[in-house]
């Protein structure tokens, strides 16, 4: 028994004829942009209190860092140069997926995949330049769990949009994989955005404070 | 718009308040100075009373704008008379919290 | 058939439900293969609720069956039954098992069924996390079994304190099994919690705007927002655990700069608001039963809702007052004190919403009421304890006694799962299409109003006396036996209803009185569809105008047209407002949600042994995940037939 049944006066009444609307939509309107937000405030909340450990161990001791030199500056500075250049990419293929622009969108994702590539690289050079082991103490415990948390991110951001660029060439495609490329650019924005204040945490602090 | 600033800013600036007081208060006593810790309660207090102001504002001029469609209206209070209370219940914890601070030392462990 | 698919209304095409038509032609694409891969691929949120809902009732009853040979343990004084680590192993197992893989994922598994329905919608937002979020959540409560039947289960009680849990003291797995059992629960509870948010947010009917979500609705939407940004707590804080123990990090080691209360923080940063996950659907589902059975809306509707945002709130600055008895500043701890008494006036303010509610309406006494009214009686004992636990003198005196036991238990029980009894008496029609026994239900009720009363309030006068938490025995001298006798015969009255309610669904499933669409004449959308609600909840789907709008003269105010169900779409609506946006095909089912939680789950367990688990097993997790949203040449043409002109 359907709803005709309980009312049948007014579901006669046709109040919304959704065959006029059309099978799909950009952000804050689509469901991928709420699912890929709240990834984004899950995984937020983690850096920030992985942020909070960090910093609660910091007051556990008087000398920061506790037994070692703070990790070098060079390959996580480097990071932030390119991490933040891959926005440019990044934007052009969001703005070319809202456009419906095939080959606009394929062009920027092998782009942004090369920028990925090279930030992974660095990352893997950031981590033979911490001075400090995760077994040493508790500050390079707190250390290497938040660059590992980040660089967790960013492989499977690297992943997805890996996986994503190869759609866009070997199709199936319809309209809602624009949206997806779009939101995909959401998330790599908030990678990039994310290792700004790790960056601070880890590289600048121990020096300022 | 602003009616999500006295549901969500002013609550999450109570437990903001509540956090860095918490965290402050070791501080407090190693310099014993208790100053920080009304600072922040102050700023907290002042945030969220505002917040609460603005909501009950809104819930007012609301009353006077009876001559909307009926759901628009309700809507329009229902959030508003929602943000008023949330930020009224948000200033008083920070209240009493802040009376705790006038009554303890920071240096009872 | 019309044109665009939709099987119409009955009244439009008389004959349209003639035996001749099957699933499949009257609704199309929302039908599952049939059989067992049908069964496994399914992305129904109605077959995975129910599945989700049954698997997390069975793991109330193993974790029910530990507390009472808990309670045959400690009937008598210096008793000899079960020895010291196995009766470890019995409370940390009851305590996680109720907590972490009963009463958190029940609640959202109601949602998973519920909300969908009660906010108008054809489906819940993506199904196959839903799915996905289903098996990682059983086969880690199953994992956590497993290691307790080898002897092996986690021994350091359900909240795990390091350095009792750490790598000095906490020998052998058993520990790495209890965290890596979070890590399980909490990736479920996420996925569901965001699928939840998304379909209130973005799924309504057109017309329910903010203002006019049933009770129950803002209760799963507060909990989910609660869960986003509690869960990571202890997930960060497992993840630590299992690296001090796995790799030699130093989080909880206090010789080398980490610390033991880090962990306390971080657990309960996240445990504190955990209960209020429990809690709060608690609350939705005495809103709902409240309004059924007084035939009225919930008095103060505006009054619930912000009562509910506020404990929501209030319920993150609670989490020192789990730590009153360690060396955190006095100060400090007086903070929470002041919260944990102001989270008391959003609860009591509901609690007068219903009151009233019940004394301005028409009361309809039956079961899903006798649980409601039980509730109050229990809940607000737990909480007047509570009042008296928040303030940190009296807290010193009782905390990890008895007393805190008969607190959480009145509190949770009361509070969580008497409504939970209540919701399943009042939702099992809509689910099975068969009314539960009333008279199986009131005994169902009065034996566990009566044997938890029994069995809990004896506690708080033991804990009074003295007798801590987690002791697998007591000396006779103490003079706690009567007292723990009568709590261990009052266990067994809860075992005995517990049974009986048992009975009843499996009786009733076969020759229960047949519920037809709203038996108990409610107000809320899931009654407007057939019950069991058919694939895809609505044909058509419906537009809203009221808060009640099966009670309201216009409170359906009309038909969605032009949805497919071939490839199946929902509306997506504007989250304000609910005024329709577009349309969004929902996804085919499939077998890879179930195959990327056996990879997961491959991954997790083989990490509590190897650290290199975490890479070689996230090999398969990406197959598996690559191939779940491959799309299909088949899938794409349909999607594409159904976009509008450019």
């Amino acid at each position: 028994m359907t709803a005709a049944a309980a009312t049948p006066i007014a579901v006669q009444r046709v109040a919304v004829d959704a065959a006029r609307l059309p099978n799909h939509a950009f952000g804050h309107q689509s469901v991928m942009w709420w699912g890929t937000v709240g990834i984004m405030a899950i995984e937020g909340t983690a850096f920030a209190l992985t942020v909070f450990m960090y910093f609660y161990v910091w007051t556990r001791v008087d000398a920061w860092p506790p037994d070692a030199l703070p990790p070098e500056l060079r390959w996580g500075t480097l990071n932030v140069a390119i991490l933040l250049a891959s926005v440019l990419p990044n934007y052009y293929t969001k703005r070319a997926a809202e456009r419906y622009d095939l080959r606009g969108v394929r062009i920027g994702m092998v782009v942004c995949l090369l920028f990925g590539a090279a930030f992974i690289a660095v990352r893997a050079l950031e981590f033979t330049t911490l001075n400090v082991s995760w077994d040493t103490n508790a500050y390079g415990s707190a250390v290497y769990l938040l660059l590992g948390l980040h660089t967790t991110h960013l492989v499977t951001d690297v992943a997805d949009t890996a996986v994503l660029g190869t759609l866009m060439f070997t199709g199936p495609l319809d309209r809602s994989r624009f949206v997806d490329v779009s939101e995909n650019a959401l998330y790599w924005n908030f990678v990039v955005a994310a290792w700004l204040p790790i960056y601070a945490v880890l590289y600048l602090m121990p020096r300022w404070l | 718009m602003t009616q999500w600033l006295s549901i969500v800013v002013a609550p999450l600036v109570f437990l903001a308040n509540l956090s860095l007081a918490y965290a402050l208060v070791p501080l407090a006593c190693q310099t014993q100075r208790t100053a920080p810790l009304h600072a922040t309660s102050a700023v907290a207090l002042a945030i969220v009373v505002a917040a609460a102001l603005l909501a009950w504002r809104a819930l007012r001029t609301s009353d006077a704008s009876a001559g909307t469609a009926r759901d628009d209206f309700a809507d329009r209070r229902f959030l508003s008379c929602i943000g008023a209370w949330v930020s009224t219940l948000a200033a008083l914890a920070i209240v009493l919290q802040w009376a705790a601070q006038a009554v303890l030392s920071p240096c009872i462990a | 058939m019309s044109a665009d698919g939709s099987a119409g209304t009955l009244a439009a095409h008389p004959g349209r439900d003639r035996p001749a038509y099957s699933a499949r032609e009257r609704y199309g694409g929302w039908v599952d293969e049939p059989g067992l891969l049908g069964a496994l691929a399914t992305i129904d949120h109605k077959r995975v609720g129910v599945r989700f809902i049954t698997t997390a009732f069975g793991f109330f009853v193993l974790g029910g069956l530990l507390a009472g040979l808990m309670r045959l343990q400690l009937s008598r004084p210096d008793s000899t039954l079960i020895g010291p680590d196995l009766y470890n192993q019995l409370f940390t197992v009851h305590g996680t098992t109720m907590m972490f893989v009963f009463a958190v994922p029940i609640m959202q598994a109601m949602g998973v069924y519920f909300v969908p329905l009660m906010v108008g919608a054809r489906d819940i937002a993506f199904p196959r996390m839903i799915a996905y979020a289903y098996w990682v959540y059983l086969f880690g409560g199953a994992m956590l079994f497993v290691a307790l039947a080898l002897n092996i289960g986690p021994d350091a009680g359900w909240f795990s304190y390091t350095p009792l849990a750490g790598p000095q003291y906490g020998v052998g797995k058993r520990s790495d099994f209890w965290a890596q059992l979070i890590t399980f629960t909490e990736v479920s509870g996420l996925l569901v919690a965001v699928s939840v948010i998304t379909t209130i947010f973005k799924l309504r009917a057109p017309g329910m705007t903010l203002n006019r979500m049933p009770l129950f609705v803002w209760a799963l939407l507060i909990t989910s927002f609660m869960i986003v940004f509690a869960l990571p707590s202890v997930m960060m804080a497992s993840t630590a655990l299992i690296l001090d123990r796995l790799v030699g990090t130093h989080f909880y080691n206090q010789a080398e700069g980490g610390d033991a209360l880090l962990w306390q923080h971080l657990f309960w940063f996240f445990g504190h608001p955990e209960v209020y996950f429990i809690f709060l659907p608690g609350l939705g589902f005495v809103s709902t039963i409240v309004g059924t059975f007084s035939r009225r809306p919930v008095f103060g509707y505006v009054a619930v809702v912000l009562s509910m945002i506020a404990t929501g709130f209030l319920s993150f600055g609670l989490w020192v007052h789990h730590m009153f008895a360690t060396n955190v500043p006095e100060l400090g701890k007086s903070f929470f004190t002041a919260a944990s008494m102001v989270i008391a006036i959003p609860t009591a303010t509901q609690i007068f919403c219903w009151i009233a509610t019940l004394w301005t309406g028409r009361i309809v006494l039956k079961t899903p009421l006798l649980f409601v009214l039980g509730f109050f009686f229990i809940l607000v004992l737990g909480g007047l304890t509570g009042i008296m636990l928040a303030a940190v003198p009296l807290d010193l005196q009782i905390h990890d006694t008895f007393f805190v036991v008969a607190h959480l238990h009145y509190v949770l029980i009361g509070g969580g799962v008497f409504p939970l009894f209540g919701a399943f008496y009042y939702w099992f029609p809509k689910v099975t299409g068969r009314m539960l026994n009333e008279t199986l239900g009131r005994w169902n009720f009065w034996l566990f109003f009566i044997g938890f009363n029994v069995a809990f309030f004896p506690m708080h006068i033991l804990g009074l006396q003295g007798m801590p938490r987690r002791v697998y025995t007591y000396a006779a001298e103490s003079g706690w036996g009567t007292l723990n006798l009568i709590s261990s015969l009052g266990a067994v009255l809860i075992v005995v209803s517990v049974l009986l309610f048992v009975i009843n669904v499996v009786r009733s499933r076969r020759r229960g009185t047949a519920a037809g669409p709203d038996p108990w004449g409610a107000s809320t959308l899931e009654w407007a569809t057939s019950s069991p609600p058919p694939p895809g909840n609505f044909h058509p789907q419906l537009a809203v105008n009221g808060r009640e709008p099966l009670w309201e003269p216009d409170g359906v105010s009309g038909r969605v047209d032009g949805l497919t169900n071939d490839p199946p779409e929902v509306l997506v609506t504007t989250l304000l407002d609910a005024s329709p946006h577009h349309r969004r095909a929902v996804p085919a089912p499939t077998i890879w949600p179930l195959l990327a939680a056996i990879a997961t789950t491959v991954m997790f367990v083989s990490s509590i042994f190897t650290p290199w688990a975490v890479v070689w097993g996230s090999i398969p997790i990406a197959i598996a995940l690559i191939a779940w949203f491959w799309p299909t040449r088949e899938e794409a043409a349909k999607h594409r037939k159904r976009e509008l002109p450019a």
